[in-house]
């Protein structure tokens, strides 16, 4: 499977981000029920940034109701981060992502975390991507330029 | 934020060029008058001021609790919402005790503060560029834990434990020894 460098994650609450507009942990929350699809692991949404078009899609991206679905922004990571929490020793696989294309998106995808991981190694695992995002456009500023 | 090893596509270079800029977190000097007031304060002192209901009137560059009153009150358990005071409240015994050393670094940033609805837990976080601190209050409560994890900048750390509920102060200075020599 053909990965880009960067990944997106749209940031759909304000308290994902803090006064200075540095992320929260909550922006990863794993707290999804188990995948149906690939059970024994909950998915955290993202889009892969294969091209400059997968900005603009998931900035337009909509709820089933019609409303904007990251009414604050997205944020943008490196994928050799999420490689660097993969192959953590500590993390021993439970944390992986995957290219999922579903209707209407080619850039989805999902972080993958296991249902079992200890709510320790899942909390520092959540830290850890928030730490590493590489940079933050609010739609605000999105819709400036 | 600085990432120099990474490598890039030139497309993703051009994406991220201006990402968003380092804000420096300090701000201008505490009210004078305020200054005076922490200065002569003790940890067992009973002022509050109002936006910090359980708190202290710490000046400006010491007052990471602005804002926690409005969560905590939104915190259903009472029992979790009595742990989430007896953390801040152990942070602000041990600011108030390096005060003075806290001076030389400008201001802190607010704690944040949030309640995952899913399993009642409390995440109490400090958020720092390079670094940031955890406190997890678990339903179970001695499964509550902590963490430090910091980026490539300050070689990946990665710190966790139980939360030592009889002697958070203990804990908190280390952490805060490590905020004074990282920030």
């Amino acid at each position: 499977m053909c990965y880009p460098d960067l990944l997106i994650r749209g940031i759909s609450s304000l308290n994902c981000l803090d006064e200075d507009d540095l992320p929260s942990s909550v922006l990863f929350p794993f707290d999804k029920a188990e995948s149906v699809r690939l059970p024994g692991y909950r998915e955290e949404s993202i889009n892969w940034y294969d091209s400059a078009d997968a900005v603009s899609l998931t900035f337009n991206q909509t709820k089933d109701d019609g409303t904007i679905q990251f009414k604050v922004g997205i944020a943008v990571l490196f994928r050799n981060e999420l490689d660097r929490i993969r192959d953590n020793p500590q993390v021993r696989q439970r944390f992986n992502y995957e290219r999922h294309q579903v209707a209407g998106n080619p850039y989805h995808g999902n972080m993958l975390l296991k249902m079992d991981t200890p709510k320790p190694l899942k909390r520092r695992i959540q830290a850890q991507l928030a730490l590493n995002v590489t940079k933050i456009i609010k739609r605000e500023d999105y819709e400036r330029q | 934020m600085k990432n120099s090893s990474q490598e890039t596509t030139s497309d993703s270079s051009d994406f991220l060029s201006d990402a968003h800029p380092d804000t420096d977190s300090a701000s201008g000097p505490s009210e004078e008058g305020q200054e005076e007031d922490y200065r002569n304060i003790s940890a067992s002192s009973h002022q509050t001021d109002k936006d910090s209901k359980y708190f202290l009137n710490l000046p400006a560059n010491l007052n990471i609790f602005s804002g926690t009153s409005d969560v905590i009150q939104k915190i259903a358990d009472s029992d979790k919402q009595k742990d989430v005071v007896k953390i801040l409240q152990a942070f602000q015994n041990v600011l108030l005790e390096k005060r003075f050393a806290l001076d030389t670094i400008g201001s802190l940033p607010p704690l944040q503060i949030n309640i995952n609805k899913e399993d009642d837990s409390v995440l109490i976080e400090w958020i720092f560029r390079d670094f940031r601190i955890g406190f997890s209050i678990e339903a179970n409560r001695s499964q509550s834990n902590w963490y430090l994890v910091s980026n490539q900048n300050l070689n990946q750390l990665d710190y966790s434990g139980l939360l030592p509920w009889q002697d958070l102060d203990e804990l908190l200075t280390t952490l805060i020894a490590f905020v004074l020599s990282n920030t």
